[in-house]
């Protein structure tokens, strides 16, 4: 029974990151029509940064980590001018094969100015080795940090989306673009700001997964990404409580697999193997689609006539 | 995303009738009502030219690479096999329009199947082949099921995942039967001549370009390209909506799979990464970046995609610019991905309406009244 | 308050707007006719800077606008009620009523302008918290001309006002419409496809024909004229746009044009 509880936890804890990151990747796609698979390129930048800052000036870590979030909208910004400006028309095929360019891109750089993360380095934080205990479960502290980032992070964005004049500008954008230019709203600021916004949350996505496993390189957002996406489908890729329940249930089923999964074997295959358990999840995935194709939590198509 | 379709975009990929393969020198003005005879004629005349090169090639790379000759003319044989899978993703998508990014999962099947029944089983090439592209189409309507169903960026997603989860069972047969991957063993010993294999390649190739393109002035064509236009308007005059759609998923599928057999008897062995995210992401790239809804653009991506890193590969490694040196085994990749990005900005409808423009502009003048 | 000359816009390569001209005096409520595909909803979106207009100029509360971004048009005072409305579905109504006063500021004024507008159309009340995606047609309608209203405009543009509506609706907005012109001095251009009730209401009208202006003049003049009888208020089964309703309708804008260089005399 501890076990089970010990395990919802963990899932609990990895869920809310796929959620973080499908929330980003939400934002994105129904405000500007992207597919974004630079997004886990886009943290592993911004995490890359945090790590150059902490090992290389030797900087106290919040003053790097903010440095890091200050990067982050920069980059953000960055990427949608020179990037996602010159596409907002383009098919949305077009767009999806431009953000894969635009992580190739982001990769090389990072490898190029960072050599020593072409291979995994030890992402050195404060909260290492430190925990908290609640009667036998165990949370370590990052664990509990990211589930306290979680929930602030998502009173913050759901008072800024629905209480502020520029949250609600951005519903709008996204809702019809036509109209949100007749009623005098700034698309183009808005575009710019949506990116910036996906873009912190994706290196504050990134930089607690680092956190969590310590060890990074160029490459470690890649597995995370393709499982914040499917979070995204199954919460139908239009509203954001459903990316964060979509992420959050892959997270869960990702761990309850682990336990089921542990120690047992089929003829010589080890059912423990992360390959099969990744497998379970990706055919669980395409059934629940199935099942309902515009996901678990998706809107019942609410069509204008 | 309706609302990101601006009026002033709404024809284009509609306006590009389905062009003949390497139309690239379709440039002269047509005059008067003979103009689209004669651009058939040129567009045939091309092709052929285009063809007669493409046979003589070994024969030139004789001449050029001297003793290498095979050896390049065996990676020009991988482009020819792209261009086959291309066509492929751009029969589904380019032209009947399914976002379905699942063909990565065909390659990699059939590669793996001719692997168990060539190699392992021995039975005989040709008959593992066409086993294996039965299976595809197989796999073709069951994943083509679905797709009835499920639209759009969902579908995209959700067949992305049929190609992680293809790659991780194909990984789990490695690794179960204790291998990195599969060695194709008992090939058929004449195409291990770089030669035979390139022109059995090109033959096929070539056959299948040509059947596309009458297949797309068929019946079936014209439904496809009706689905891509509209959904609605395509039922409405009839079309069948659901037996064409998923005939455009089995004919992909068996094309991916025969490119996916022909590049594991290219490089001899089938690898679980046949199937992954990056292999999905090269057949979408040839598409989009070759034009998407465009039989020369199927070519033309597979050009940019096989040959592009080729060439990056042939920098030399620093490359001295003045005083600068690059480190470029690092940076390819990301060159290759500022190219694809230029690419698609400034020819977001692929680099085929480039080379028609000319042909295409000369048209539209000639018409005015 | 809105003057149009000589007018050319259209979609890629197609020019649908071949050179319109047109003027709206302030305090009119002048209607716009024309059949399906004449180009109103191409000459509303160019007016509001939707669509950018290849040449001619556009005069707005006496400044040219034909280069200026649609939020600046917002500002000076344009408001647009889109064909097909083009509500932001989930945003609550009264969320789509705020963003109507997006270029807006000062709280107080703008609850001020939503009581108005509830006053109005009182029927949106009971549905304030409600996603706009719930809304009935008519209520629907009802919402986009709110929100056009909350940005204070001094100029009303209404696209297909009485698409998909029922007639008993069409009346009771035409009637608020017909106030806040008379009562509170709003400037409105209505583009109609049920001429006789836009005929009604206006103080001057235009007909729109294959992208120029065919005909102007007061609206009495016009419903009495053989040619919009047989063209907009006959039968609807009738072709429109043959080579003879042409002539018809040519000779007339000739008509029309000799009694406005009357009225100048």
């Amino acid at each position: 029974m501890l076990a089970l509880l010990q395990v919802l936890l963990s899932g609990l804890v990895t869920g809310s990151l796929y959620g973080l990151l499908a929330l980003g990747i939400v934002l994105i796609y129904r405000t500007t029509g992207v597919l974004n698979f630079a997004y886990g390129a886009l943290a592993a930048t911004v995490t890359s940064f945090l790590y150059v800052l902490l090992t290389g000036p030797r900087l106290p870590f919040w003053p790097a980590l903010l440095l890091s979030l200050l990067f982050a909208l920069l980059l953000g910004a960055l990427v949608e001018r020179g990037f996602a400006r010159p596409l907002l028309a383009a098919p949305i095929l077009t767009k999806a094969i431009a953000t894969l360019a635009l992580a190739l891109v982001l990769q090389t750089v990072v490898q190029a100015l960072w050599p020593q993360l072409t291979s995994p380095v030890h992402f050195p934080t404060p909260f290492e080795g430190h925990a908290l205990h609640f009667g036998g479960l165990y949370l370590s502290l990052v664990d509990g940090l990211t589930l306290l980032t979680m929930v602030l992070l998502l009173i913050v964005l759901q008072l800024f989306l629905l209480r502020t004049r520029l949250g609600m500008a951005m519903r709008a954008t996204a809702d019809s673009l036509e109209a949100a230019r007749l009623m005098g709203i700034p698309v183009g600021l808005i575009f710019l700001l949506v990116w910036m916004l996906a873009s912190l949350l994706a290196a504050v996505a990134g930089i607690l997964i680092a956190a969590r496993q310590t060890v990074i390189d160029v490459q470690f957002m890649d597995p995370v990404l393709l499982l914040a996406f499917i979070g995204a489908v199954l919460g139908g890729l239009d509203r954001l409580e459903g990316a964060v329940l979509g992420g959050a249930l892959v997270g869960l089923a990702e761990n309850v697999l682990a336990l089921l999964l542990a120690g047992h074997s089929l003829g010589a295959l080890d059912l423990g193997n992360p390959g099969i358990r990744e497998a379970l999840i990706f055919a669980g995935f395409v059934l629940l689609l199935l099942l309902r194709p515009r996901g678990l939590f998706g809107g019942a198509a609410l069509r204008r006539v | 995303m309706k609302r990101m379709d601006l009026p002033l975009k709404r024809g284009r990929l509609g306006q590009s009738a389905p062009r003949a393969a390497l139309s690239l020198t379709a440039s002269e003005r047509p005059g008067g009502a003979s103009g689209s005879t004669r651009l058939a004629w040129q567009r045939a005349a091309a092709t052929l030219l285009g063809l007669l090169a493409l046979v003589l090639l070994p024969l030139l790379f004789d001449l050029l690479f001297g003793d290498s000759a095979d050896f390049q003319l065996h990676r020009v044989t991988l482009i020819l096999i792209l261009a086959i899978a291309a066509l492929a993703q751009n029969l589904l998508t380019g032209y009947a329009a399914q976002p379905s990014l699942g063909n990565a999962a065909f390659f990699g099947v059939s590669a793996y199947l001719l692997a168990w029944l060539n190699s392992d089983l021995q039975q005989p090439y040709w008959l593992a082949i066409l086993v294996a592209l039965l299976a595809c189409a197989l796999l073709g309507l069951i994943v083509g099921g679905p797709a009835l169903s499920v639209s759009g960026a969902h579908l995209a997603i959700a067949t992305l995942g049929l190609v992680v989860l293809t790659g991780s069972l194909l990984t789990l047969w490695d690794t179960s039967a204790g291998r990195q991957s599969y060695e194709l063993t008992a090939l058929p010993e004449a195409l291990g001549d770089d030669r035979v294999l390139y022109y059995l390649v090109l033959a096929l190739t070539a056959l299948i370009f040509f059947c596309a393109f009458h297949l797309l002035r068929s019946r079936v064509g014209r439904a496809w390209i009706a689905l891509r236009d509209s959904e609605v308007a395509a039922a409405a005059c009839g079309v069948a909506l659901t037996r064409y759609k998923l005939l455009a998923f089995v004919v992909s599928a068996v094309l991916t799979g025969l490119a996916g057999v022909l590049y594991a008897t290219w490089g001899t062995t089938a690898t679980a990464s046949m199937s992954s995210v990056d292999q999905t992401i090269a057949f979408l790239t040839m598409i989009v970046v070759g034009g998407a809804g465009s039989l020369s653009g199927s070519l033309l991506g597979a050009l940019f995609v096989g040959l592009v890193p080729l060439l990056l590969g042939e920098l030399p490694d620093p490359l001295m610019l003045g005083p600068l040196q690059l480190p470029i085994a690092t940076l390819t990749t990301g060159i290759y991905g500022v190219l694809l990005l230029l690419a698609l900005i400034f020819f977001p409808g692929g680099l085929s309406a480039v080379f028609s423009r000319g042909g295409r502009l000369a048209r539209e003048e000639g018409g005015k009244p | 308050m809105l003057r149009v000359e000589n007018l050319r816009a259209g979609y890629g390569p197609l020019e649908i707007l071949h050179g319109v001209s047109l003027e709206v005096p302030a305090g009119s409520l002048v209607a716009l006719l024309g059949a399906n595909g004449a180009g109103k909803t191409t000459l509303m979106r160019a007016m509001t800077g939707l669509l950018p207009a290849w040449s001619g100029r556009i005069l707005f509360a006496g400044q040219e606008v034909q280069r200026a971004s649609v939020e600046r048009r917002v500002r000076l005072g344009l408001g647009l009620v889109p064909e097909g409305r083009e509500l932001f579905p989930s945003l609550s109504v009264r969320e789509n009523l705020l963003m109507g006063a997006f270029t807006r500021r000062g709280r107080a004024a703008i609850e001020a302008d939503i009581e108005r507008v509830l006053t109005c159309f009182p029927r949106l009340k009971e549905r304030l918290a409600l996603p706009a995606a719930s809304l009935s047609g008519g209520e629907g309608q009802m919402l986009a001309i709110g929100r056009a209203l909350m940005s204070r405009p001094r100029l009303l543009l209404i696209d297909e006002l009485s698409q998909g509506l029922a007639p008993a609706i069409v009346e009771s907005v035409l009637a608020v419409l017909v106030r806040l012109n008379r009562d509170e001095g709003l400037t409105i251009l209505l583009v109609e496809q049920n001429a006789r009730k836009a005929l009604k209401v206006a103080s001057l009208a235009y007909v729109l024909q294959s992208g120029s202006i065919v005909l102007q003049g007061q609206p009495a003049d016009l419903a009495a004229s053989p040619a919009i009888q047989h063209l907009y208020l006959g039968g609807e089964a009738k072709v429109e746009g043959s080579d003879e309703q042409n002539l018809d309708a040519r000779s007339l804008v000739r008509g029309s044009l000799n009694n406005e260089a009357r009225g100048e005399e």
